[in-house]
């Protein structure tokens, strides 16, 4: 199945919608302070054609879809290839996702500190030293105002949250 | 007021336990007993839906499945990634297919013919018989205190999720400022999105699109800002230093819950609310206007 075959299903054909007038790329917080732009992205999988665009920088603030005059979908479309990606590549976005379900499926719920500890242990890229030094200036801050827990708070249950982990793993290998 | 619940989510736990704190001090002073899911889990937040909706919507029904049992029957979630987490899920498993998988998921039968009302202190706030409560315990009135409010992007959107009409322009913190004689000024920011999701990953986006936001409040003349979100709040405040830099602007904008300032007015104390865990320090402001 080609991807625009996928999002005509994700979507139930409202893909097929979109008539190209912008107001998702309008509309769009970070489109205006970087080169994401829904409307490409949207363009390019109507068209066949590869999408390398940045879709990471979706913000997930449903501005696009709300707005757009034909009722599309686009935060499920980029989703859909947040998705994919995730299942296939590797960047500082997944590595950060994946870090902050990590202690979810531990521990019944998210563990502040290991979560920033491991992504900023596996973003090794050149580009996260700035914002490391950044963040770093902030942890007296935290410390400070004891807002920063060290350890993590388990569920009683954790077991029960990892069965869930897995067997949505299992039903998505099955389609 | 029977079967309310609580889920306070994550960021209340943590980094933002001044929105549990002041929330729940707030429920207690208006006579409200918040009865917290018991071993709630993570809703996943982006990170979950940006790996599976099946992840993310079944961490939801895990919740709602034990909130059920619990007997409540509407579940208070000041969170606004955990809202509308719990709103996407309740909205998608109405999907015959999608509950099929769900069920398998959660290894129980689920029935959303009678679902639990996942309703944000904004919308119960703003309820007459709550909102009477807050008048009548009015303790004080600030003197010239101007502020805009700031909703963030999934309080409202999406409409057709959230169940709101007017997803640009809401006012539930509009009607409960002024019931407490807070002066609220009209703005251009107040459903525009701050970038909280991207603030660890990539951090540049956020600050920019926070500066656009402090800087519409400053120019306005606006003394704070006032929030429902964790994520927002934390984006705005602890961040604010970092932007001021960037930008080489300054703002001094400190940025309150309105369960906070709500708080204030019924007569809780600065500790109780939480008030001295912000960064950039809403302190002397709040003396000055005669509030504390």
């Amino acid at each position: 199945m080609t991807l625009k075959q996928e999002l005509i299903e994700e979507t139930e054909g409202g893909i097929l919608k979109c008539f190209n007038c912008g107001m998702c790329a309008g509309s769009c917080p970070t489109a205006r302070v970087s080169n994401h732009n829904p409307r490409k992205i949207v363009r390019k999988i109507l068209l066949d054609q590869d999408v390398n665009d940045d879709i990471w920088l979706c913000a997930n603030c449903f501005t696009c879809s709300a707005r757009c005059p034909k009722g599309v979908d686009i935060p499920k479309i980029i989703d859909h290839l947040k998705v994919k990606a995730m299942q296939s590549s590797n960047n500082h976005n997944i590595i950060f996702n994946k870090a902050f379900l990590r202690g979810v499926r531990m521990f019944g719920r998210l563990y502040e500190a290991g979560f920033l500890a491991e992504f900023n242990m596996r973003d090794t890229s050149i580009k996260s030293i700035k914002r490391k030094i950044n963040d770093i200036s902030l942890i007296p801050h935290f410390l400070l105002k004891g807002k920063l827990g060290f350890l993590p708070r388990r569920i009683k249950n954790p077991e029960e949250v990892n069965k869930i982990f897995e067997k949505v793993k299992e039903l998505e290998a099955r389609k | 007021m029977k079967g309310l619940g609580y889920y306070p989510g994550c960021s209340l736990e943590g980094s933002s336990q001044e929105y549990g704190k002041s929330t729940e001090k707030l429920y207690e002073a208006l006579g409200f007993t918040l009865h917290e899911i018991e071993n709630w889990v993570c809703c996943g937040a982006t990170p979950g839906h940006s790996s599976s909706h099946l992840l993310s919507d079944a961490l939801a029904l895990k919740n709602l499945s034990t909130a059920r049992k619990q007997g409540i029957e509407r579940l208070i979630a000041p969170c606004m990634a955990c809202y509308s987490r719990f709103k996407f899920a309740q909205h998608n498993v109405k999907d015959k297919r999608i509950r099929k998988k769900l069920e398998e998921i959660i290894e129980e039968k689920y029935d959303c013919e009678n679902e639990i009302e996942v309703i944000h202190p904004l919308d119960n706030l703003n309820e007459t018989e709550i909102l009477d409560k807050i008048k009548k315990n009015i303790k004080k009135v600030p003197k010239n205190l101007k502020t805009v409010c700031y909703y963030g992007c999934v309080f409202t959107r999406p409409p057709e999720v959230m169940g709101v009409s007017d997803y640009e322009n809401p006012d539930q913190m509009e009607r409960l400022l002024n019931t407490v004689g807070v002066e609220v000024m009209d703005w251009h920011y107040k459903t525009k999105c701050c970038g909280a999701s991207l603030s660890i990953s990539n951090t540049e986006i956020s600050l920019d699109l926070c500066k656009d936001i402090l800087y519409d409040a400053k120019s306005r003349g606006a003394d704070m800002i006032v929030v429902a979100c964790p994520l927002c709040q934390v984006n705005l405040d602890l961040r604010q230093g970092q932007i001021e830099k960037r930008h080489n602007l300054k703002f001094g904008m400190p940025v309150l819950y309105i369960t906070q300032v709500i708080g204030l007015a019924i007569g809780l104390s600065v500790e109780d609310l939480g008030i001295d865990k912000h960064f950039v320090n809403p302190l002397e402001l709040l003396r000055n206007k005669g509030i504390i």
